[in-house]
């Protein structure tokens, strides 16, 4: 795998580290709340043909829990003075993971003319009545894995190497600032659903695994749904991150669509 | 030296499958298993126990704010508070407290505890606590805001209480046009604040800046001395005062009995009950994200590591053994103004509650005040 440059950006009056690697096309990569700076082999194929830019949302990983954010449109304008500090003009390729994918869809809806095609993982961002969500703020960590992953043995490679204090406090800072969006409502944004159709237009490939128990597989469709000339590619033999556990379909499928 | 007598209002009633079956009597306990016509012999045997405190002579009779839960079954505790404000004559109710970032609207409290301060004549006591992070979980609110809520909600009320109206306020989570509460409270410049705690170390600093009592609950005696320490240390390095007795509380776990045998024997069952039931909360209820400071979490996982999740031990006996008890607790805390005496969980019965209540308060309370006189008179003279 390939080592990504870790830089620091300003957007607007807020710092944010940023792990960028490969060349070519720029691709912004929006991580899942699990994910500050964990540069995933999926991730790292993308890397192999694109530009890709992953920053850390606010309040994870080493930044502080900001006091302007405190709904989805905060989110959307960090995000647009994100990509002018990395200096990338007009519309632009777009991709996130369950909490980043939901960014993503808002944020295409906010700035369709700043979304070139649109890559929805695993997305929250939705919530269909008749099939919850699992409430990861109710689970420890244990409980937690088995909704992400299908197959346990790939959550080593991402697992901390201990859970001392350092640990639970950082994991309980990342908690915090996906609390502060998506605590009430729950992992979604009631006005998604009849905002989506102002980002139909753009080319979108929604990627879900299979067997996520997280955000399950009819999300997928809702989405399509939602945007209909977008299309779906299943991953099989895989949980809530195909970034992790299906990195080589997970980027033959992406790369296809985003060439 | 004052008493206040604490009452829960718990349930009483779990199912035997209960230990295995279910994670917590907090959020997700079902409420199926609340059966009304029991709660309506508990809601008025525990209302006769509060209203028979305040004629035992106890200086405070207190409540407190729980939600969805079996543990306290006082989702309002302003209710509770008028219900005993005109059937009780002397004691002061003390509610502690009002969770302010579980009202969306501060101004209802400033209006609530003003009604019950006016036909009081000046008799409540108005606690103002964040609530427990279970709280967070029933009340579906964002505890990443809590803190900050609890502190603009607090200045909000006490402008409300002491400012004339109408006035406007612009805040960061609450905008008014028109801050104009009728009633305007009895008692001058408005009805004291307390800040009962678990023990983090911002509510510690905001309590001694204020000058506000402070009790912290639950907590093993070395971090309750630990606790007023350090609110003594804050008070006099950083805003420059000497904190009074009045100032400062002490809530042990305590039972009152007898004979040392039989109220050991009664208590170690009623804590058995406790901690198995009614306090059965996991830690992802307790601490949701961003409910505490990192610092304060940092703390808290420190201890655990250390101590592993140590609840204090309580203090049973006969008077003349908690009274011993008691004077060691006051002589290693360096002294205390009031003590907060709780009813006794969800299993025991009215007997042994009234019981308790009566031994303490004629008992070890008479002692207690007296040596905490000669205390501090022999201070004063040292001083």
């Amino acid at each position: 795998m390939t080592t990504p440059q870790e830089r620091t950006i300003m957007a607007g009056d807020y710092q944010v580290r940023v792990f960028e690697a490969g060349a070519g096309e720029p691709l912004l990569f929006l991580h899942s709340a699990g994910g500050p700076g964990l540069w995933t082999e999926g991730i790292d194929r993308l890397a192999q043909h694109f530009h890709v830019f992953l920053p850390d949302h606010p309040g994870f990983g080493p930044s502080p829990l900001p006091d302007w954010l405190t709904g989805m449109d905060d989110m959307v304008f960090h995000y647009v003075e994100v990509l002018e500090a990395l200096g990338l003009q007009g519309a632009v390729r777009v991709a996130g993971t369950s909490f980043g994918g939901w960014i993503a869809a808002e944020l295409a809806v906010f700035h369709p003319e700043r979304v070139k095609k649109l890559v929805l993982i695993d997305a929250a961002g939705l919530r269909i009545p008749e099939v919850p969500m699992p409430d990861i703020f109710r689970l420890p960590p244990q409980d937690i894995l088995p909704l992400v992953f299908h197959d346990l043995s790939k959550a080593v490679a991402v697992m901390p190497k201990d859970f001392g204090i350092d640990t639970m406090v950082q994991m309980f800072h990342d908690r915090s600032a996906l609390a502060r969006l998506s605590w009430n409502p729950y992992l979604h944004d009631p006005k998604l659903r009849r905002r989506l159709h102002h980002a139909a237009h753009i080319p979108t490939l929604i990627v879900w695994g299979q067997q996520d128990r997280l955000i399950p597989p009819v999300y997928a469709a809702e989405y399509q749904r939602l945007l209909p000339l977008s299309r779906i590619s299943y991953i099989d033999q895989c949980g809530h991150d195909p970034t992790i556990e299906q990195p080589e379909a997970f980027a033959q499928a992406v790369v296809e669509f985003l060439r | 030296m004052q008493s206040y007598f604490f009452h829960l209002m718990p349930w009483s009633d779990y199912p035997d499958d209960f230990d295995e079956k279910y994670e917590s009597s907090w959020v997700t306990f079902p409420n199926s298993f609340y059966d009304p016509v029991k709660g309506a012999e508990l809601y008025n045997r525990y209302l006769d126990e509060l209203e028979y405190a305040d004629t035992l002579g106890y200086d405070g009779i207190c409540v407190n704010e729980h939600h969805q839960n079996a543990y306290g079954l006082m989702p309002s505790p302003n209710i509770i508070a008028g219900m005993l404000a005109r059937r009780t004559k002397n004691a002061k109710i003390a509610i502690l407290g009002n969770g302010l970032p579980l009202r969306s609207n501060p101004l209802r409290i400033a209006e609530e505890m003003a009604m019950l301060d006016v036909v009081t004549r000046g008799r409540v006591i108005s606690g103002f606590v964040r609530g427990i992070g279970c709280e967070y979980f029933s009340l579906d609110l964002d505890p990443t805001f809590s803190r900050d809520i609890f502190l603009e909600a607090h200045d909000l009320i006490v402008r409300a209480w002491t400012e004339p109206g109408p006035f406007e306020h612009l805040g960061k989570h609450f905008q008014y046009r028109y801050v104009n509460v009728w009633p305007r409270p009895f008692t001058k410049p408005h009805p004291p604040i307390w800040m009962p705690s678990a023990g983090s170390s911002e509510t510690i600093e905001f309590a001694a800046e204020h000058k506000y009592p402070y009790v912290s609950v639950f907590t093993p005696i070395a971090n309750v001395k630990r606790l007023l320490s350090s609110y003594r240390t804050i008070a006099r390095e950083k805003f420059g005062y000497e904190p009074g007795p009045a100032q400062l509380g002490y809530a042990p776990g305590m039972y009152v009995s007898d004979d040392d045998q039989r109220a050991q024997d009664e208590a170690a069952e009623h804590g058995r009950f406790f901690l198995s039931k009614a306090f059965k909360i996991p830690p992802h209820f307790l601490i949701p994200p961003g409910y505490v400071t990192e610092n304060s979490l940092r703390g808290f996982l420190a201890g655990r590591f250390s101590e592993g999740a140590q609840f204090p031990e309580a203090i049973a006996g006969s008077p003349k053994t908690v009274l011993e008890r008691l004077i060691a607790d006051y002589d290693f805390l360096d002294g205390f103004g009031y003590i907060v005496v709780g009813a006794c969980p969800g299993n025991s019965t009215h007997e042994q509650t009234t019981k308790h209540m009566t031994l303490f308060q004629t008992e070890v309370m008479p002692a207690l005040k007296k040596y905490h006189e000669q205390k501090t008179a022999g201070r004063a003279a040292a001083s």
